[in-house]
C-alpha cells in the first residue's frame, strides 16, 4: 500500500513539475520600425502567438501578417497587397533553440541566444537573434530585438518608393508568457 | 492663345493629380463599427471552418467583417488593447478577440454569452479578430 502511494505521488510530482515546462502567449506584440530622411514608417500586431518551452530550451512565435497595423491606411494596404502579399502568405513564424537553460526557481533576467529559422512571405532563413527573458511570478517576460532586410525575403519594394523604406527593417518582439497547466 | 489654355490644362490635371494623392494618402482606416458583417456564426463553427479547410477558411474570412457569438473563455485585460477569447462548453475551440479602444469591458465576464464583429485576419492557435465591436 505505501509503494502504491509512493508511486502514485512520484508521478503526480514529476506530473507537476514537467506541467511546467511550457510557457504561452497569443497576445504577444511586434513593432517593426523602417527609418530614413525621407520618411519613418512603424506598424504594430498585438496578436502574436508565443511558445517558451524551458525543458527543451525551444522558442517560437507566430503572426498573422493582416494583423500589423499602421498609422497610415494606405500605408497599411500596400504593405498587405504589394510587399508581404498577405492573401497569399498570410503567416510569419519563427522557430529556434537556445544553449541555455532558463532558471524558473528565481524571479531574473537572462540573455538567451536564439537559433532558428524565420519564415516570412514563403521564405526561410535561418537567423542567429539575442533575446532577454525576465523570470517574473511565474510568468516568463521575453523580448528581442534584430534587423532583417526586406530582400533576404523576396519582399520587392518598387523604385519609386525605394528611398522611403529602409535597407534595414527593426524588428521588436514582446511578449508575457504564461504557464500552460 | 493655345499656349495659355495647354498651360492651364497641365496646371489644372497637376492640381487635380496631387489632390488625388493627398486624398489617398490621408484616407482613414476602415470603419468597422460601420461595417456589416459578411458572415454570423458561432465560435465552434468558425474554429471548425479553418480546422477542417484552412486554406478555403483563409478565402473566405480574411478580411471580412465576421459576427461571431460564443461564451467568453477568458479576459486578457492587463494591457491595453484588452482581448476576449470566445469559445464554447468544450473550451477546445478558441476566437481571439481584440476589441476597439472605444469598448467598454463592464459586465464582460468568463462564462458570459456574447456577440461581438471584428475583422478576421486569420488563425493562429486561434482565430483572430481585431477591431472587434460588441453587438447585441
Amino acid at each position: 500500500m505505501k509503494k502504491i502511494f509512493f508511486s502514485i505521488s512520484l508521478i503526480w510530482l514529476v506530473s507537476m513539475v514537467s506541467a511546467q515546462n511550457r510557457f504561452f502567449s497569443r497576445t504577444g506584440t511586434i513593432r517593426f520600425f523602417s527609418e530614413t530622411p525621407i520618411e519613418n514608417i512603424q506598424a504594430e500586431n498585438r496578436q502574436v502567438n508565443c511558445v517558451i518551452d524551458t525543458d527543451k530550451s525551444e522558442v517560437a512565435f507566430s503572426l498573422l501578417m493582416k494583423s500589423f497595423v499602421f498609422p497610415n491606411a494606405l500605408m497599411q494596404e500596400h504593405f498587405n497587397e504589394n510587399y508581404v502579399e498577405s492573401d497569399k502568405y498570410p503567416k510569419a513564424i519563427f522557430k529556434g533553440k537556445f544553449p541555455e537553460k532558463i532558471d524558473l526557481s528565481r524571479n531574473g533576467s537572462q540573455t538567451l541566444h536564439l537559433t532558428g529559422e524565420l519564415t516570412l512571405h514563403n521564405v526561410t532563413k535561418t537567423i542567429q537573434i539575442p533575446a532577454n527573458v525576465e523570470v517574473k511570478e511565474g510568468k516568463l517576460v521575453a523580448n528581442t530585438r534584430f534587423e532583417i532586410l526586406p530582400q533576404d525575403y523576396r519582399i520587392e519594394i518598387p523604385a519609386l518608393v525605394r528611398d522611403k523604406i529602409a535597407k534595414q527593417i527593426t524588428v521588436n518582439v514582446s511578449a508575457t508568457c504564461q504557464p500552460v497547466k | 492663345m493655345k499656349k495659355k489654355t495647354i498651360f492651364a490644362i497641365i496646371v489644372i490635371l497637376v492640381g487635380a493629380g496631387v489632390a488625388v494623392g493627398l486624398w489617398q494618402y490621408n484616407r482613414p482606416h476602415r470603419q468597422i463599427a460601420s461595417e456589416i458583417p459578411s458572415f454570423s456564426l458561432s465560435a465552434t463553427e468558425l474554429v471548425a471552418n479553418f480546422n477542417h479547410d484552412e486554406n478555403g477558411a483563409n478565402k473566405l474570412y480574411l478580411d471580412k467583417v465576421l459576427s461571431v457569438s460564443g461564451i467568453i473563455l477568458e479576459v486578457l485585460g492587463d494591457e491595453q488593447p484588452t482581448t476576449l477569447l470566445l469559445g464554447d462548453d468544450t473550451k477546445s475551440a478558441v476566437v481571439s478577440c481584440t476589441l476597439d479602444s472605444t469598448q467598454s469591458i463592464s459586465g464582460l465576464t468568463v462564462g458570459k454569452a456574447i456577440k461581438l464583429k471584428g475583422r478576421c485576419t486569420g488563425m493562429l492557435m486561434e482565430v483572430v479578430l481585431v477591431d472587434c465591436f460588441l453587438e447585441k
